[in-house]
């Protein structure tokens, strides 16, 4: 199988005025969409979408440390993990607001994504993947053995956020605040994808020896990534113990992991829209396979091969080859003429 | 700590390890051939275990039942091979891996809804016999398993370093296309690798079902044989043998000083020690990467 | 590119919509011919034989009830989504299933977090809501008018049925106990231990706790050797338990083994083998699957007829749960007349004394100040490679109803 080559990035060379206002306008619609389509529904949408929206920020985190720096992390779940207990600790025990305490969850997730960093620094691939495990497996015992904060393996509640006076119970309300967050780390992603962090990220990808050759600054931007991916995750999970009202800790387990890598292979690595794509591409599809019953995960995971085979470079990588398809049917038309 | 008791650990800590070192084999032996991380390895010995079980349904004798099974699981895997993996030549390793996972998540729902016991068995040679030294017991099983790792991996050894099949799999493994301009053919070296990794996978799965039991989860011992090649270091097959011994030994000391829920955390930290001191494991050379 | 993701993804989701159909104003799941039971559990994933058996089972009661002419004229149809053992599925299930398809009530064949993560929410819309395997606490307490438990008891009345058992009957003394780190056996565990001091003022002399998918207990059961009791329990589930069997003897000890219910199964017998001789349980219904007592016969002549080429192993204890709480439940609905409202079906389950749905059930009770139906076990015993029942009877007064009456 061929290495890890660089995979195809958005290209991006600077502030392009037009392609920017294009992007955006193009985003409009499925933003319009998402804004103006849920009221016509029921809360299971809502709930469904909410859930589909936490997993964008996970995959969009987790891909800008692995498509676009390069380092795989079996671990995004862990963060996930401190920041749903963070936030329901601070909100539940401490008595904080819930708009400080899941931003705390984040912040809490992102330092000690400076600690896995560190050990990050020495190893890449496979044994990168054994380390990232490793801090799983640390974080899983530390929420089995301090069950006063965590609830142990019996699980944890954690309630609705209260906003301006009135509880977020409404699965409509949290979805819009999860759709606005969201919408925000899409941006954020992007932005840095754009700036010279992102660039250095591209750099560490392609070739460590090069970019240090250059003068970059390896372990800082390394780090940075971890962190980054932390944070994220740190905010996706205390919306979701927000949104389920109820923390497992089996929910945060190396399984959980692996479908975070998932999202974003599927999606397209290195692409913040491929992380959405490939998030609420497979959010959705196991509610829509219920109706095999007890085959559902058969069908997916035979659904999921079948994709990986036609699209290997992700779901993302349909966009340019539907246009070039297209036009290909439009050279082939003309010269028939 | 009496001697007894450190005895015992001791034992038992090789015998489990010898599980994760016959899993790590197949592991880095399909990677050895492919270049390819096979994140099935685990549901195949699942798979190897249950075809046995449905072999020793029919009543047959051990070791047709063995040889069935290694002979059913090696053209298993050839057909993975042609269906699903080979279509997959030339994408990215993590849509390859990622497709492993699939692959791996059927065959484990096909087995979980194919026999519902919570637990299974399978008939051996070795039922009911227990070897006792002293104080100490051990299951002579983990002497066949220990055994066949051992035979196993100077086997492959010498495949990989004397026969001209076993340096064309390093060489497809290496560089693909390199390895094709000098004549390997490549077509044939992928199904030959996969069948033969899938044979000791299901061997695997046979030779731990006596003492595990058989149950739809037991893929994920992969996990652990991963962890034992890593600390092997990665590309060595006697790394996995060293690995996966020294990870069983850890974790079962680990279990004994800090209690049983602490077995695997233990391990992964004296792991990331290890890695610190040998970056690229126990037997890992500084492998030449390109730059 | 953006254009075309974007577009692709309002086609995902008018096709979204499309399949999953609009939303209704909410019905309460009955018509003229028909109740509407929408039922939940894991049928993908490890804990698969848990929903697998609930569902059939309650497959196959119903498939009687109707053939019998129903419920006060109408035929019962359950609506079973998968949960995969998770809360935020079994979340979306049930807000599917109450929003979706309207059901009349919801028929809980989970296990115990998943089933929490959905109570909040059925309890806030009042939908009726019969847990029939989760024994996590907040199903009864606090008291909900809307909430029931039916054949599993709860994870307190593990610990007070055996301490009873161990220190009454066994009339043991010195009691270690190894235990799993999962969250059903940690409960029966911490239970044990809690009742045993709490009822007879007895310490356990040493715990060890063992992960789920280990397949060595070498240490564990070193500990244990080592503070020499006279009994051990071995609570966990069937896999780990089987091996620990089979290790404890392996390893010289001979003293008898006392598991949890997750490992009362003819499974260990078979992969035990002879070690598993003497090996005792709690079991949740009066019968044993392999009894030759007519009422377990005729159940499982009905279920052969249904399922006729059922993979071994089935039917399991979960089979029978959500078999005989399906016939409890259409008690209730009949019992509420042939108007029925999700009030009047509440209220009627609340008449529910010793009601034994079918000849395999323990007997139900329910009131209007608690809606726990089962504190039953039945304590069996593996003799001649067989299960049988102990006979005994646990007859400490519980604590889980009285504390309740003092509300």
């Amino acid at each position: 199988m061929s290495d890890s080559a660089p995979i195809a990035v958005p290209a991006v060379s600077g502030a392009v005025p037009g392609k920017l206002a294009r992007g955006l306008r193009v985003a409009l619609l499925p933003i319009a969409i998402a804004v103006l389509l849920p009221p016509f529904l029921g809360s299971y949408y809502h709930f469904v979408a909410s859930l589909a929206l936490i997993n964008v920020i996970i995959a969009v985190g987790l891909n800008l440390l692995t498509g676009n720096a390069g380092q795989i992390s079996m671990c995004q779940a862990s963060f996930m993990a401190i920041g749903a207990y963070t936030t329901s600790y601070l909100t539940t025990k401490v008595g904080l607001s819930y708009w400080l305490a899941m931003p705390s969850g984040g912040l809490l997730a992102a330092l000690l994504g400076v600690a896995l960093g560190f050990p990050a620094l020495r190893f890449r691939g496979f044994y990168l993947a054994v380390v990232t495990l490793g801090f799983l497996e640390i974080t899983q015992i530390l929420v089995e053995q301090l069950p006063s904060i965590t609830g142990g393996v019996r699980g944890i509640s954690a309630s609705r956020p209260y906003l301006f006076g009135s509880k977020l119970s409404n699965d409509l309300a949290f979805y819009y605040v999860v759709f606005a967050i969201s919408l925000l780390g899409i941006w954020c992603a992007i932005s840095l994808l754009r700036s010279p962090t992102g660039r250095a990220f591209d750099a560490i990808r392609s070739s460590e020896a090069a970019a240090q050759s250059l003068g970059m600054p390896l372990a800082r931007t390394k780090i940075a990534a971890f962190v980054i991916a932390a944070f994220y995750a740190g905010i996706g999970g205390g919306l979701y113990a927000s949104l389920v009202g109820f923390i497992d800790p089996l929910e945060f387990g190396v399984w959980t992991s692996i479908r975070h890598v998932v999202f974003i292979v599927v999606g397209g690595l290195g692409s913040v829209v491929g992380s959405i794509v490939g998030a609420v591409a497979l959010t959705v599809l196991p509610e829509l396979l219920r109706g095999f019953k007890e085959y559902n995960e058969f069908v997916f995971g035979s659904l999921l091969l079948l994709v990986l085979v036609l699209m290997p470079t992700g779901l993302v990588g349909l966009g340019p080859r539907v246009r070039s398809w297209l036009r290909r049917r439009a050279d082939h038309m003309r010269d028939d003429k | 700590m009496e001697l007894g008791i450190f005895v015992q650990l001791l034992v038992a800590g090789l015998g489990i390890g010898s599980i994760y070192a016959l899993v790590a084999l197949g592991l880095v032996l399909a990677f050895k051939g492919t270049g390819v991380l096979n994140f099935a390895h685990g549901d195949l010995v699942a798979f190897g275990a249950y075809v046995a079980l449905f072999l020793s349904l029919l009543k047959l004798p051990y070791w047709q039942v063995l040889l069935g099974t290694l002979a059913i699981a090696a053209v298993f895997g050839v057909l993975l091979e042609r269906t699903l993996i080979r279509p997959l030549l030339n994408a990215p390793a993590f849509t390859v891996v990622v497709a492993t996972l699939a692959i791996g998540l059927m065959i484990k729902n096909a087995l979980r809804l194919s026999w519902q016991e919570n637990i299974a068995t399978l008939p051996s040679p070795l039922d009911g016999v227990t070897v006792r030294v002293g104080d100490v017991s051990v299951n002579p099983q983990y002497f066949w398993i220990i055994g066949c790792s051992i035979a196993i991996m100077i086997l492959l050894a010498v495949f990989f370093r004397r026969t001209l099949i076993g340096k064309a799999m390093k060489a497809v493994a290496q560089n693909r296309d390199a390895a094709r301009l000098m004549g390997v053919r490549v077509n044939r070296v992928f199904p030959l690798t996969f069948a033969v990794s899938t044979a000791v996978a299901a061997l695997a799965g046979v030779l731990i079902a006596p003492i595990t039991g058989i149950q739809s989860e037991m893929g994920s011992v992969i996990i652990k044989g991963f962890v034992a090649a890593i600390l092997g270091g990665f590309n060595s097959l006697p790394g996995c043998v060293v690995g996966g011994l020294v990870l069983g030994t850890l974790e079962t000391f680990g279990g004994a000083f800090f209690g049983g829920t602490f077995k695997d955390v233990t391990a992964f930290v004296l792991l990331i020690v290890v890695l610190l001191v040998r970056p690229n494991g126990i037997f890992g050379g500084a492998e030449a990467r390109r730059v | 590119m953006k254009s075309v993701i974007g577009k692709l993804v309002v086609a995902a989701v008018v096709a979204t919509l499309a399949l999953l159909g609009s939303t209704a104003a909410a019905e309460n799941g009955v018509t003229n011919d028909t109740v509407l039971i929408g039922a939940y559990g894991p049928v993908t994933g490890p804990a698969a034989f848990i929903g697998l058996g609930g569902r059939d089972g309650a497959e196959l009661a119903l498939s009687e009830i109707n053939a019998a002419g129903g419920v006060n004229g109408r035929k019962l149809k359950m609506i079973f989504e998968d949960d995969a053992f998770s809360p935020a599925k079994a979340l979306a299930s049930v807000k599917k299933l109450v929003e979706q398809d309207n059901v009349f009530m919801v028929l809980g064949l989970s296990g115990s977090n998943p089933t929490v993560g959905t109570l909040d929410y059925l309890r806030d819309a009042k939908i009726p809501t019969y847990v029939a395997i989760a024994s996590a606490p907040q199903v009864t307490h606090p008291f909900s008018h809307y909430l029931f438990r039916g054949a599993s008891t709860e994870s307190a009345r593990y610990g007070e049925v055996y301490a009873e058992f161990l220190t009454q009957y066994l009339k043991v003394k010195k009691i270690a106990i190894l235990s799993g780190a999962d969250e059903n056996a940690k409960n029966e565990a911490d239970n044990v231990e809690r009742m045993l001091d709490k009822w007879y003022k007895m310490k356990i002399l040493t715990r060890a706790e063992f992960k789920v998918g280990d397949k060595d207990f070498t240490p564990q059961i070193l500990k244990v050797k080592q503070a020499d009791p006279d009994i051990i329990l071995a609570i966990g589930q069937t896999p780990e338990v089987s091996i620990i069997i089979k290790q404890i003897r392996d390893l010289g000890l001979k003293q008898p083994i006392f598991g949890g219910a997750a490992a009362v199964d003819n499974s260990i017998i078979i992969n035990a083998g002879p070690a598993a001789e003497g090996y005792m349980g709690g079991w949740l219904t009066p019968l044993y699957l392999d009894s030759t007592e007519p009422p377990m016969t005729k159940y499982m002549q009905a279920y052969n007829k249904m399922f006729p080429n059922a993979p071994k192993g089935r039917p399991n204890l979960y089979d029978i749960m959500g078999y005989t709480e399906v016939y409890v439940i259409a008690e209730g609905m009949r019992r509420a007349g042939p108007d029925l409202t999700r009030e009047k079906f509440v209220s009627a389950l609340e008449t529910l004394k010793d009601y034994q749905g079918s000849g395999v059930a323990s007997p139900r009770t329910f009131t209007n100040w608690h809606h726990v139906g089962n504190l039953n076990q039945q304590i069996m015993v593996v003799k001649n490679q067989k299960w049988v029942p102990v006979a005994w009877q646990a007859k400490h007064e519980s604590e889980i109803l009285s504390s309740m009456k003092k509300q």
